[in-house]
C-alpha cells in the first residue's frame, strides 16, 4: 500500500470521480468507432433510421457482403475484398520486413560507428519521412511508369520499404542509444567478434523495441492511402483504396457494407495498439522523443 | 608472462589533453591502482590499455607484445566495468560462461570452470537469475566471476567498488584482494577512493590532469608524497599545508619561520644547497602533532576553534594567524573550545615542499 | 574476392557498411526521383502526353509563385493548420492534466482516447463523413432535434473547414496528450514536496515546477503537429474532396489535382519543391529543439 503511494506524486491517486469524467471523455473519443462498428451490424433500414437506433437486431449480413455479392440469378460472386485484405497484409508485411532489417542495421551503424556527417545523414533520413507524401509520389509515379513497376507488387513494396525506413532507423537508433556501450565493450574483451556482439548481446536486449518498431511500421503502412491509391492496380489494390472507392459509388454510399469493411480493417489495429501502449510515445514521434 | 608496459601514452580529445605522456610498468602479479580525482584521465588510461579507446600517441605492451594495433578481443584481457556491464539477457551462469564460449571451449570444460568460479564466489544460488534480478553486491561478484573464469594476460578493474554501500564495500575489498593474490596477474585498478587504493594496491599511481604525479608503494605515497598535490590528496583529514620560510639547518634540526613564530622541526635533511630565506610549504599530517601547554617554548601557539569528536579520535580545528590547522588527537585528550595551547610536530613527520611544489627533502 | 571481403569487413568501414543499404534504398526510391522531378520543374513536360520535355528555366516557379490560386491554397492550409493545431494543443494539454493522476481504470480509459491516432485516415474520413451526413448523420439529427431542419455542415466553407479541423483534432489531440503526459510524469517528486513545504500556491507550483518540465515537449508537439497537419490530404480528400467549390482544398490536395487530374507535371514538381523547402525548414527547427532537449536532460 505504502510503496505504491510513495512511488510518484505526479501519478498520485485520484478517485472514482476522475474515472467518471475521464470515462465520459474516453467515450466521446471512442464513439465514432463504436458507431461504425454498430452500423456494421445493422440492416440497411436500421443504419439509415431516424432517429438513430441504439438498440437493434444485429446481423452479420454486411460482413458476408464484404466478400460475396449475390447476383440476380442467385449466384455468389467474390467481391475481391478477400484479395484486397491479402494485398494489404502481404504488401505491408514485405515492405516493413525489408525496412526494419535494413533500418536496424543502419541504426546500429549510426549509433555505434558514427560517420563523418552522421547527423546530416540522420537529418536527411528524417526529412524523407516528414515530406508530404504528395511531394514524394509525383516523381515516383513518373519513375514507376517508365520502369513498369506501377501496378505490381514489387514497386509498392519497395516504396513502402522506403516509407518505413526513416521510421525504423530513428526508432531503432533511439533504442540502441539507450543500451549501455559498456556491455558491448565487455563482450569484445571477452573475445566476441562484432557479429556476435550485435546478434548475441545487442539484439536480444531490444526484442521489445524491435517488436514495437515492426508493429508501428505495420500500422502506418496498413493505414496508408495515397501511395496505394496511385500505385496499385486492380490486382494489388489495398483495403484503404477499396474503402475510398466504396465511398465513391454512384448509387449512394452503402454505409452498412462500408462500416463492415472498416470494422474488419480496424481489428488488427486495435489488437496491436493495446499491446503497444508503453511504446506509443516513441512510436508516434518516430523515435525522436523517448520519454 | 603478463607484464603491462605503457610508454608515452597520450590521448587527446580534440584540443583537450586527457592523458599526457604516461609511463608505467605493471609487473606480472603486481596490483597497480590508478588513483585520482574525477577527470584526471585514469579511466581513459585504463580503456586505452584495454583497447576500447585508441591512443593518440604512445606504446602499450602486454606480455612483451606490442598491442597497439590489436582489437580488444585480441588482447586477451579481462575487465570488470564500473557498472558491471553484465549481459542483461543472459543468466548469471551464461554471463560467466560467455568469455569461454567466445573462444570455442568444449561444453564440459566450460561447465566445470563456471562451476568452480561460482563456488568460489558463492553464486550458485543465483545461477539462473538474470542481472536485473540481482542486488548490487551480487552483480559485482558476477562481474568479478566473469573476469576470473578465464586465464587472461592481465586484469583491469574500473572503479570496482564505487556502486556498493560501505559495509559491502569492505567485504568485497577483502574478497577481491584475496582473489587477486591467488591469481597473481598484472592488474590495474582504477579508483577515486584512496582507502581502496591504499588497501588493495602493491603500488599506486596518483594522477592529475592526465599526468602521473607519483608512482610508489602505498606506504611511500603516504609517508613521502612527491609533491603538494599528492600530499593534499592522500590522507583524511587531509594534510596541513603551511606557508613558511626556511631559516637554517642545524645537525638534526631544521628551522623555519611560520606565522611570525620561530618553528623548529626535526624534519630530516633538505636536499643539498637549499638556501636559507627560501619560501617553502610545510606539510604536516593532522595525526602528527603533539599538544603542549601554552607558553611552552616548542611548536606553534594556537587557539582551539572547534572540536569534532570522531569516535576513537577527536578532530581539533586550531587557528593561528587566520590559518586553520587540523589536528587529530586521541579522544582521551581533554581540550576546550577557546583554549590556547602549543602544537608540536612529532619527529620526522614534517614534509617540506619547495616553491615548485616538489618535495625538497633528501 | 576474399580481398574484397576483407576490405569490406575492415572495422574502419563498419559504419559505412551498415548504413549503405539504407542510403541506397533511400536514394533509389526517394532522393533520385526527387532530383528527377527537380529537373523536370525546369522543363515543359506533361506526363499525360508523349511530347519530349522542353527547357523552361524558372518559368514554372515564377508561374506558381505568382499564381493567386496557389496562395489561396496556402491560405486555406494555414487556416486549417492553425485552427487544428491550436485545438489539438489545448485539448491535448487538458487531457494530459486529466490523465496525470492515477485513478481506477486509467489504463483502459486511456486506450479509448488513444485509439483515434492509430486509425487510418481513410477510416477517420469515413467516420466523419457519416457523422456530418445531412439526412441521417448524427450531427444533423441532433440539430434537427433543436431546429427541426436537417443540417449540412459541409455545405458552407466555414462549416466544411470546421468539419475537417474537428476530425483532425479528434484524431491528433491524444498525440499532444501523450507528449505532455511524458513531461508531467518526469517531474521529480521532491520538487512537488519542496513546493509544498515552501507553501507555493497551485498556480505558482504549476508555473515553477510543472511547466518547465512540459514546455520542451509542448514545443515539440507544436512543431511535429504543424509539419504533419501541413501535409493533410486523406481526411480532406474523403470528407470534402476540397469542396464546397475549392474552399477546403489544402495545398496537398491541390498538388494532387495539378499532378494527377490536370497532369501538369512540371508545375506540380515546382510546387512540390516549394513544399519540400517549407518542410525542411520546419524539420530542422524540430530537430534543433529535440537536440536541445536531450542536451538539457
Amino acid at each position: 500500500m505504502f510503496a505504491t503511494k510513495k512511488k510518484n506524486r505526479a501519478l498520485r491517486e485520484a478517485g472514482w470521480g476522475r474515472t467518471l469524467v475521464a470515462g465520459f471523455i474516453g467515450l466521446i473519443y471512442f464513439s465514432p468507432v463504436l458507431w461504425i462498428v454498430m452500423t456494421a451490424f445493422k440492416t440497411r433500414q436500421d443504419a439509415l433510421a431516424t432517429p438513430p437506433k441504439l438498440f437493434f437486431e444485429p446481423t452479420l449480413d454486411n460482413f458476408v457482403r464484404v466478400f460475396y455479392r449475390v447476383t440476380t440469378d442467385g449466384d455468389q460472386l467474390s467481391t475481391g475484398m478477400g484479395l484486397y485484405f491479402f494485398n494489404s497484409i502481404f504488401i505491408a508485411g514485405a515492405g516493413v520486413l525489408l525496412a526494419v532489417v535494413i533500418g536496424t542495421l543502419a541504426a546500429y551503424g549510426f549509433s555505434r560507428y558514427p560517420l563523418r556527417g552522421n547527423d546530416t545523414y540522420l537529418f536527411v533520413i528524417l526529412t524523407t519521412r516528414m515530406l508530404p507524401p504528395i511531394v514524394v509520389i509525383v516523381p515516383i509515379f513518373l519513375m514507376f511508369r517508365v520502369t513498369g513497376l506501377s501496378g505490381g507488387y514489387i514497386g509498392i513494396i519497395l516504396l513502402y520499404a522506403m516509407f518505413n525506413l526513416a521510421f525504423s532507423v530513428w526508432m531503432m537508433k533511439s533504442f540502441f542509444d539507450e543500451l549501455s556501450a559498456d556491455v558491448e565493450d565487455a563482450a569484445r574483451l571477452d573475445g566476441a567478434n562484432d557479429l556476435a556482439v550485435f546478434f548475441k548481446i545487442c539484439l536480444p536486449q531490444l526484442k521489445a523495441g524491435l517488436a514495437a518498431t515492426v508493429v508501428f511500421a505495420l500500422i502506418l503502412t496498413w493505414n496508408e492511402f495515397l501511395f496505394a491509391l496511385l500505385l496499385t492496380g486492380s490486382d494489388t489494390r489495398t483495403v484503404p483504396v477499396a474503402m475510398a472507392r466504396a465511398m465513391g459509388g454512384q448509387l449512394g454510399v452503402d454505409w452498412g457494407l462500408l462500416a463492415a469493411i472498416i470494422t474488419l480493417f480496424l481489428v488488427p489495429v486495435f489488437a496491436v495498439t493495446y499491446m503497444l501502449q508503453n511504446h506509443l510515445l516513441r512510436g508516434v514521434t518516430f523515435g525522436t522523443v523517448k520519454k | 608472462m603478463g607484464q603491462i608496459r605503457v610508454k608515452n601514452l597520450t590521448k587527446r580529445f580534440g584540443s583537450l589533453l586527457a592523458v599526457s605522456d604516461v609511463d608505467m610498468t605493471i609487473e606480472d602479479g603486481e596490483v597497480l591502482c590508478l588513483l585520482g580525482p574525477s577527470g584526471c584521465g585514469k579511466t581513459t588510461t585504463l580503456r586505452m590499455i584495454a583497447g576500447l579507446q585508441q591512443e593518440t600517441e604512445g606504446e602499450i605492451h602486454i606480455g612483451n607484445k606490442p598491442v597497439n594495433h590489436l582489437s580488444p578481443s585480441e588482447r586477451d584481457i579481462a575487465m570488470v566495468f564500473q557498472f558491471y556491464a553484465l549481459y542483461p539477457t543472459l543468466t548469471v551462469a551464461e554471463n560467466i560462461a560467455f568469455p569461454l564460449r567466445s573462444v570455442g571451449m568444449s561444453r564440459e570444460e566450460i561447465a566445470s570452470l563456471v562451476d568452480a568460479v561460482m563456488t568460489a564466489l558463492q553464486l550458485h544460488e543465483v545461477a539462473n537469475r538474470t542481472p536485473g534480478q540481482l542486488g548490487e553486491g551480487e552483480k559485482q561478484r558476477v562481474a568479478v566471476a566473469r573476469a576470473v573464469v578465464r586465464d587472461p594476460n592481465c586484469f583491469l578493474f574500473d572503479e570496482p567498488l564505487s556502486r556498493l554501500d560501505i559495509t559491502l564495500r569492505e567485504t568485497m575489498r577483502g574478497e577481491i584482494k584475496e582473489i587477486l593474490t591467488g591469481l597473481s596477474k598484472a592488474t590495474v585498478i582504477v579508483t577515486h577512493d584512496q582507502l581502496e587504493a591504499l588497501t588493495m594496491a602493491d603500488r599506486i599511481a596518483v594522477m592529475r590532469g592526465g599526468r602521473v604525479e607519483q608512482i610508489a608503494t602505498p606506504h611511500e605515497i603516504f609517508s613521502r608524497p612527491a609533491n603538494l598535490f599528492v600530499a593534499g590528496f592522500i590522507g583524511t583529514p587531509s594534510m596541513n599545508l603551511l606557508p613558511a620560510t626556511f631559516t637554517a639547518q642545524a645537525d638534526d634540526e631544521t628551522n623555519f619561520q611560520a606565522f611570525g613564530q620561530n618553528f623548529r622541526s626535526d624534519a630530516g635533511k633538505l636536499i643539498r644547497d637549499y638556501s636559507p630565506g627560501s619560501k617553502v610549504t610545510l606539510g604536516i599530517r593532522p595525526r602528527a602533532f603533539q599538544l603542549r601547554s601554552e607558553g611552552s617554548k616548542e611548536g606553534l601557539s594556537v587557539e582551539i576553534d572547534l572540536i569534532e569528536p570522531m569516535g576513537a579520535e577527536t578532530l581539533l580545528h586550531a587557528r593561528t594567524d587566520n590559518t586553520n590547522l587540523r589536528v587529530v588527537v586521541d579522544r582521551s585528550q581533554k581540550v576546550k573550545v577557546g583554549e590556547r595551547l602549543n602544537i608540536v610536530p612529532k619527529p620526522d613527520q614534517t614534509l617540506v615542499f619547495g616553491q615548485n611544489e616538489q618535495l625538497v627533502m633528501s | 574476392m576474399t580481398n574484397f571481403l576483407q576490405w569490406l569487413m575492415d572495422p574502419k568501414r563498419r559504419g559505412a557498411l551498415l548504413v549503405t543499404p539504407a542510403i541506397v534504398l533511400l536514394f533509389v526510391m526517394n532522393i533520385f526521383p526527387l532530383m528527377w522531378s527537380f529537373g523536370l520543374s525546369f522543363f515543359h513536360y506533361k506526363a499525360s502526353s508523349m511530347k519530349p520535355p522542353r527547357f523552361a528555366g524558372l518559368y514554372y516557379y515564377e508561374k506558381v509563385l505568382s499564381d493567386p490560386v496557389v496562395w489561396e491554397r496556402f491560405q486555406t492550409t494555414a487556416v486549417i493548420v492553425t485552427a487544428s493545431v491550436l485545438m489539438q494543443m489545448v485539448i491535448g494539454f487538458g487531457l494530459a492534466l486529466l490523465f496525470a493522476k492515477k485513478f481506477p481504470l486509467r489504463r483502459e480509459i486511456m486506450m479509448l482516447v488513444l485509439t483515434p491516432m492509430m486509425l487510418s485516415f481513410v477510416a477517420v474520413g469515413v467516420f466523419f463523413k457519416l457523422f456530418y451526413e445531412p439526412t441521417f448523420g448524427l450531427l444533423s439529427q441532433a440539430m434537427m432535434y433543436f431546429t427541426g431542419e436537417p443540417f449540412g455542415l459541409l455545405a458552407t466553407q466555414a462549416g466544411a473547414i470546421f468539419g475537417i479541423v474537428f476530425a483532425d483534432a479528434w484524431m491528433w489531440s491524444p498525440f499532444v496528450m501523450l507528449l505532455v503526459l511524458a513531461g508531467l510524469v518526469s517531474v521529480p517528486d521532491y520538487l512537488y514536496e519542496a513546493a509544498e513545504v515552501d507553501r507555493a500556491t497551485p498556480w505558482q507550483r504549476f508555473k515553477t515546477v510543472t511547466f518547465p518540465y512540459v514546455k520542451g515537449l509542448l514545443l515539440l508537439a507544436l512543431l511535429f503537429r504543424t509539419i504533419e497537419t501541413f501535409k493533410l490530404f486523406d481526411v480532406v480528400y474523403i470528407i470534402t474532396n476540397g469542396g464546397p467549390g475549392t474552399s477546403t482544398e489544402t495545398i496537398a490536395v491541390y498538388v494532387y489535382r495539378v499532378a494527377f487530374q490536370f497532369f501538369k507535371t512540371s508545375q506540380s514538381s515546382a510546387l512540390s519543391y516549394i513544399l519540400l523547402f517549407v518542410v525542411i525548414v520546419l524539420t530542422n527547427l524540430y530537430l534543433y529543439f529535440v537536440n536541445r532537449r536531450e542536451r538539457e536532460a
